[in-house]
């Protein structure tokens, strides 16, 4: 599930199904380090787009929870998140983020992060580009589904 | 005067005919164009999207096939990548199947999670016969989508997905 009006409409509807959140962790970097936060942008949306087309049917993909590079609070607020969403009936939370600074973090915001250093796409040409996001996105896609089979048993 | 081959009278009746004649064809070709307009948008059937796959390597195993085409969202236009699930039947007629879930619109696999003989899918644990019919006390209600197939220089092309009903 994307998050537009429509998708949203149906998560509402069918809750039960739909247990697993993505939430993109995005730096919002105005300084010199400006073309590489987009790139993780870029590359972060991408495999993001790609997983929910796998599992449309479990997951939902929230908005990117952008946050200024500098930001002291930005893992309080990541943590906060991912309360809200267990709230809302998620069981599984994932927070998917090409910035390093993220890797340490897991036991301090209640969900999984996944970190994935990002390749830069630009100039890449499209059929490149699949296949690289496909190969990625193939190895996270196992992490999930791990993820559901250690919740059942 | 009558040494002349052509008389008055029949070089009236020549160049009235020959101008009536064009008049004539030129009120009744755009008739006729109208009138058989919808054959000839049968033949153009331009919603058919081309893949790479070759028609005579389809077996009776599924196989993948990946295509893409653009798709125009608003002003956005973006290279879609759709995915197909391909095989021929034992009739020997191609039957290409939808790979999203009838239940909440996950991506099926064929055989996947060692379910022999089936498409499956991984989000709550569906279930589709071969022929995509869904197996009954698995979530799916309706069976996977099928495409209608062409071929063209003996690749395979595909359309848009239709309800099945197997």
């Amino acid at each position: 599930m994307n998050w537009n009006g429509k998708d949203t409409a149906l998560f509402l509807q069918q809750k039960e199904y739909i247990d697993t959140a993505i939430v993109p962790l995005i730096p919002a970097d105005f300084g010199p380090g400006m073309i590489h936060a987009a790139e993780q942008n870029e590359f972060i949306q991408l495999l993001v787009a790609f997983l929910e087309k796998q599992f449309k049917g479990r997951l939902l993909v929230t908005p990117a929870n952008a946050y200024l590079p500098d930001r002291a609070e930005k893992v309080a607020d990541a943590a906060q998140w991912a309360d809200r969403l267990k709230e809302t009936g998620f069981k599984h939370i994932f927070f998917f983020t090409s910035d390093s600074s993220w890797r340490q973090e897991e036991e301090n915001v209640s969900g999984s992060v996944i970190w994935i250093p990002s390749v830069p796409l630009g100039d890449m040409e499209d059929s490149m580009k699949y296949s690289l996001i496909e190969n990625q996105a193939k190895q996270i896609v196992n992490i999930i589904v791990q993820k559901w089979q250690a919740n059942l048993s | 005067m009558s040494k002349q081959p052509v008389s008055r009278r029949q070089f009236l009746n020549y160049t009235l005919t020959g101008v009536g004649g064009f008049m004539a064809a030129g009120m009744l070709m755009p008739m006729v164009r109208f009138a058989v307009d919808p054959v000839l948008k049968g033949e153009a059937a331009g919603d058919y999207h081309p893949t790479q796959q070759k028609v005579s390597e389809l077996t009776e195993t599924p196989v993948r096939v990946d295509f893409s085409y653009e798709q125009k969202d608003a002003w956005y236009t973006s290279e879609v990548t759709s995915t197909a699930w391909v095989y021929k039947n034992n009739k020997g007629e191609i039957v290409a199947l939808s790979p999203v879930c009838k239940h909440l619109g996950c991506t099926v696999s064929w055989e996947g999670n060692d379910h022999k003989n089936q498409f499956f899918c991984p989000c709550h644990n569906g279930l589709y016969e071969k022929s995509g019919k869904n197996v009954p006390g698995t979530p799916p209600l309706k069976p996977l989508d099928v495409y209608p197939t062409a071929e063209k220089d003996g690749l395979l092309q595909l359309g848009k997905p239709q309800a099945n009903n197997v």
